[in-house]
């Protein structure tokens, strides 16, 4: 009996998980106001800030052990913000990119897929680093964080950049 | 209301004949040949199965042979929508290169652990009092669609992460799909807390579950198929080159 319960609620939440994100992908597909518009700035000054090893450094040196994670935790934080922002305004991307590769013109359909395969890696590298960016404010007593982490960071800000002068060049 | 599933059993199929002449006539066969080969597959077991039925009414074929009948129907029906769901990923995800890596990665593991767990739960969901034909028919048919749902489901949640864009006609499919097994799941939930007096209840939701998705499909298959358009301003060519150009110097590894 209660195995059975249980796959039955397993079963309905599924239905409505199933649901949800199919309507959502048919959501996807409708025509949306200023979908350019929607892209959102982001302070690039201030992530570089947040992602500097110096920073932290600093940091770990001039503050009590307690007072520096609890610091850490709100730069790791504060960081993944942006990062939510750069996979928001990167998702736009890919449907306006989307929208122009119905465009008869075929160097304009091959412009429009190139943006949106790079698009797509910009949010695939997003959700690769929130992961690592919740750990670090998990965990921020664990030491700096690793080479490869803080380049890839780089690389995220250098994207951000380029989505901040998007939004300037007023798409 | 056994007399009410047999109206719904065949509804549903009427419905799924008439979602694939507009298939055809709409030449939309040949953007989903596996979904093609699919209907085609559902209405021949549908026949049989039917055929069988009448049959046994009549007495002349035994419960056990009609029972092992849709046993094997269900089998050949599962693989058939798996290659289906295969179909939808590599339209959507794996035509593309930079993600066809990761998804295909995503997808074996997926399968894997779904195996595992259908494995598990699908013991669980044995009931003492029933046939043994319809023991692993009830196994059988809750581990095939906890695949299923689970694959459209990892498939889903992976276009949404990414905002992949689909096409209604993609989309739709997944819909009745997602309609069909997540209720054929409830329903072997429901046969093992009720016992065989369920069965023929059991039977109404599964033909109405099938009857909603046949119609899900016919609207999505007369409807347009619907591409992106973005009103307000859009990227103008210049634009799209110099972005394009200025994200694929940020993303070289």
């Amino acid at each position: 009996m209660i195995p059975g319960l249980v796959i039955l609620a397993i079963a309905v939440f599924v239905i409505a998980a199933v649901l949800w994100l199919a309507a959502g992908r048919l959501r996807s597909g409708q025509p949306r106001e200023n979908l350019a518009e929607q892209l959102q700035p982001i302070d690039i000054g201030a992530f570089r800030n947040l992602m500097s090893e110096p920073e932290e450094l600093y940091l770990r040196q001039h503050l009590p052990p307690h007072e520096f994670r609890a610091v850490h935790r709100e730069r790791m934080l504060a960081a993944s913000e942006y990062v939510w922002g750069a996979a928001r305004n990167a998702g736009i991307l890919i449907r306006l990119a989307e929208a122009a590769k119905q465009n008869a013109d075929r160097q304009m359909v091959a412009s429009a897929e190139s943006l949106q395969d790079n698009a797509f890696r910009l949010r695939l590298y997003a959700w690769q680093t929130l992961p690592r960016l919740y750990f670090a404010a998990l965990v921020p007593g664990a030491g700096s964080l690793p080479q490869a982490l803080a380049e890839s960071y780089d690389r995220l800000t250098r994207q951000m950049i380029t989505l901040k002068c998007m939004q300037s060049a007023k798409l | 209301m056994q007399l009410l599933a047999w109206y719904l059993f065949i509804a549903a199929h009427v419905i799924l004949a008439a979602c694939l002449v507009a298939f055809v006539r709409r030449h939309r066969w040949q953007q989903y040949p596996i979904f093609f080969a699919y209907a085609v597959c559902e209405l021949v077991i549908f026949l049989v199965t039917y055929t069988l039925g009448c049959l046994l009414l009549r007495s002349l074929v035994s419960s056990a042979t009609y029972q092992w009948a849709v046993v094997y129907g269900d089998v050949i029906r599962t693989s058939v929508e798996l290659a289906v769901l295969y179909e939808l990923a590599d339209k959507l995800i794996l035509s593309r290169s930079l993600l066809r890596a990761t998804l295909r990665r995503l997808l074996r593991w997926s399968g894997a652990v779904l195996l595992l767990i259908a494995a598990a739960l699908s013991a669980l969901l044995a009931h003492p009092g029933m046939d043994r034909a319809l023991n692993v028919f009830e196994m059988l048919n809750f581990a095939s669609h906890l695949i299923v749902v689970g694959i459209l489901l990892v498939l889903l949640l992976f276009s949404h992460a990414l905002q992949v864009p689909w096409r209604s006609l993609s989309a739709g499919l997944a819909l009745g799909f997602g309609i069909t097994s997540g209720l054929e799941m409830a329903s072997s939930a429901l046969v093992s807390i009720f016992g065989a007096k369920s069965l023929i209840p059991v039977d109404v939701i599964r033909m109405s579950a099938f009857l909603i998705c046949a119609t899900v499909w016919l609207v999505y298959v007369l409807l347009p198929d619907r591409s992106l358009a973005v009103s307000g301003p859009r990227l103008e060519k210049s634009e799209i080159e110099f972005w394009d150009h200025e994200l694929q110097r940020m993303v070289q590894r």
